[in-house]
């Protein structure tokens, strides 16, 4: 049993501001990563991917927060380089940290000094404090997770869909699914066409 | 000292599974230790919720009804690789995955459980190309064709048969000039079907009298699509479409009498003995119970390392083996670009008879152009989320085709 089991999921408002800004930058709406509170999915994976062998237990790390705040860093050495004053998006994330008080475009550069490390790694929370590697790929990862959480039916287990994964009931369908054009699972189709060739010819040489 | 089994294999993926079914043949007690979770096993009900036996030997166990109950055919249950039931980590998905410290942009997509990564493979078993084994690896092409051979013939590999998507790859290939290959072993450019791991269509598939549903629960692939999340069509585990190893090698193994499989047992370490002829000598494992936590140790003649690319190397480098030139090198990875096409209706319907093409029908993956000594161009349609681009960056409209590029 892990020390995440009765963690209510109430976040704390800057890291949801936090994660909602990067879903609103990476899915905008309308029909976007906010609207389905793709922030929740990024904050739930974010917390239960890495564990660390400790002395006497495995250790769950929880990288939400220091993830929030590394996006946080970014955003500020972006004002900096740019001269920004103030946010110009008070309204969207009355909640702000650095980050979610960007314009999306912003956000992206925000993102991609990540990516390109042009960040003073030492300025970072830890796990991430001089991790070039681990912020690199973490990075990535919630560009993928975020797509992930997007296309999967994750949005249609509607009120279990933060419960342990075994414990989550689909509720629905999900309206990413009408607009990739995806028509859910299948038994088959009735689509073939032919063999374009029966049977290989040269099995041996 | 007393002995658990004559050979134990490390893993049951992949290759573990087969050489479990070669060596049982053989008449070999064979002992195999996989870290995941073992589905479509009566002994695992909710291999997820419960810890369930140490291991099965039976073939009886197998269950198709279970299989398809837990391959779900859903992306977040499946292929999540945090949470998912396929996923590198414990079978009890409230429990983080086994954490890789990967630099760079890299993913290891790689599975857990009895199977292994042929869980979720797309069952393209294509032959390397003749350039690339000779003179790179300790083996040479000529010395592999037997070994392919007794594999196509056994999953079997077939040539894949076509879709709509596939029809209008090949449309392309030979308008761009590109020839048919039928063979296994290309040596020039061309354009074939995959060679795949999946049963031919059941003969009445194009019948409506038989309803899909029945299809799907009798012999033969269906064109469902689902192949990456996981297939659960067929008669029985034995006949499931396609041919990853839990369903086709396991259940050969199994009926041998001689091989145990364990799963939720991690590896952690090769145990080693002094010779007094033959030096350092591998005489057993380190393992951990993946729901308990406890440590133990099991001892065999010989231990064969099947834990895939990257923990058989990194059991081998933490066991502190001998030095061997081989361990960690030659690794093979996807190293792929997308292309997505968007079609005109028009077109569509003169090349296909019909105004749309649709990405997930099929086997996920059921042609290729072959360019030896550079790479293969290959049509794919998985599930929503690596369909996205064609939605995302660039305006949806019916006819969308992703395809892979692999050098």
């Amino acid at each position: 049993m892990n020390q995440m089991e009765h963690q209510p999921y109430v976040h704390p408002p800057h890291k949801k501001a936090t994660f909602m800004a990067f879903v609103d930058a990476v899915i905008p709406p309308p029909w976007g990563g906010v609207a389905i509170q793709l922030d929740d999915y990024l904050i739930w994976i974010l917390d239960h991917h890495i564990s660390v062998q400790e002395n006497l237990s495995v250790k769950t790390v929880l990288l939400s927060a220091p993830t929030a705040l590394m996006l946080d860093a970014a955003a500020t050495q972006l004002m900096a380089l740019k001269g920004m004053k103030r946010s110009p998006d008070l309204l969207t994330f009355p909640q702000k940290g650095a980050f979610a008080a960007l314009v999306p475009n912003d956000r992206f550069e925000a993102i991609r000094l990540l990516e390109t490390l042009q960040i003073d790694l030492e300025a970072l929370p830890s796990p991430y404090r001089n991790n070039a590697n681990l912020v690199k790929n973490i990075v990535t990862f919630l560009h993928q997770m975020t797509m992930f959480g997007y296309y999967s039916e994750w949005v249609t287990y509607g009120s279990t869909r933060l419960a342990y994964p075994e414990d989550r009931e689909l509720e629905g369908r999900s309206f990413t699914w009408d607009l990739a054009g995806y028509p859910g699972v299948s038994c088959g189709y009735r689509a073939l066409r032919g063999f374009p060739v029966v049977e290989f010819a040269d099995k041996e040489i | 000292m007393s002995i658990d089994a004559d050979v134990i294999i490390i893993g049951a993926g992949g290759g573990g599974a087969v050489a479990a079914k070669e060596l049982g043949e053989l008449g070999i007690n064979v002992l195999v230790l996989e870290a995941g979770p073992w589905y479509g096993n009566k002994q695992w009900e909710e291999p997820n919720q419960y810890r369930g036996p140490v291991s099965s030997s039976n073939p009886d166990d197998l269950d198709v009804h279970l299989l398809r109950q837990q391959y779900t055919r859903y992306e977040h249950t499946m292929n999540d690789i945090v949470a998912g039931r396929f996923r590198w980590g414990p079978a009890d998905r409230r429990r983080p995955t086994w954490y890789r410290r990967i630099p760079e942009k890299g993913m290891s997509w790689q599975n857990a459980g009895v199977g292994g990564t042929t869980q979720h493979y797309w069952a393209n078993s294509p032959r390397a190309y003749q350039m690339a084994v000779d003179d790179v690896w300790p083996i040479s092409y000529r010395e592999l064709i037997p070994y392919y051979q007794k594999a196509e013939d056994t999953l079997p590999v077939r040539p894949a048969p076509a879709t709509p998507k596939e029809e209008l790859f090949y449309y392309g290939a030979k308008k761009a000039g590109w020839s048919l290959l039928d063979t296994l072993n290309p040596v020039s450019p061309g354009y074939r079907p995959q060679p795949n791991a999946i049963l031919p269509p059941n003969e009445r598939l194009m019948d409506p009298k038989t309803s899909l549903y029945e299809l799907s629960h009798m012999e033969g692939c269906t064109m469902a699509g689902h192949c990456v999340n996981g297939c659960p069509y067929g008669s029985s585990v034995d006949k499931v479409a396609k041919r990853a190893t839990h369903v086709s090698y396991v259940p050969l193994a199994l009926r041998t009498g001689n091989v145990d499989i364990r799963p939720n047992t991690y590896t952690t370490k090769i145990l080693t003995d002094h010779h007094p002829n033959e030096g350092i000598i591998a005489s057993g494992v380190q393992f951990r119970d993946t729901w308990t936590g406890e440590i133990g140790e099991l001892y065999a003649k010989v231990i064969v390392m099947a834990a895939g690319c990257i923990e058989s190397p990194r059991l081998w480098l933490n066991s502190e083996l001998p030095q061997n030139e081989w361990v960690g090198r030659g690794l093979t990875t996807h190293y792929w670009d997308w292309v997505t096409g968007v079609f005109d209706e028009k077109d569509l319907m003169h090349i296909l008879g019909q105004n749309h093409v649709d990405p997930f029908v099929g086997h996920t993956s059921a042609a290729r152009l072959d360019y030896p000594g550079l790479g293969v161009i290959q049509p794919s349609g998985p599930q929503p989320w690596l369909i996205f681009i064609v939605n995302v960056w660039i305006q949806p409209k019916r006819g969308c085709l992703p395809t892979q590029a692999i050098p």
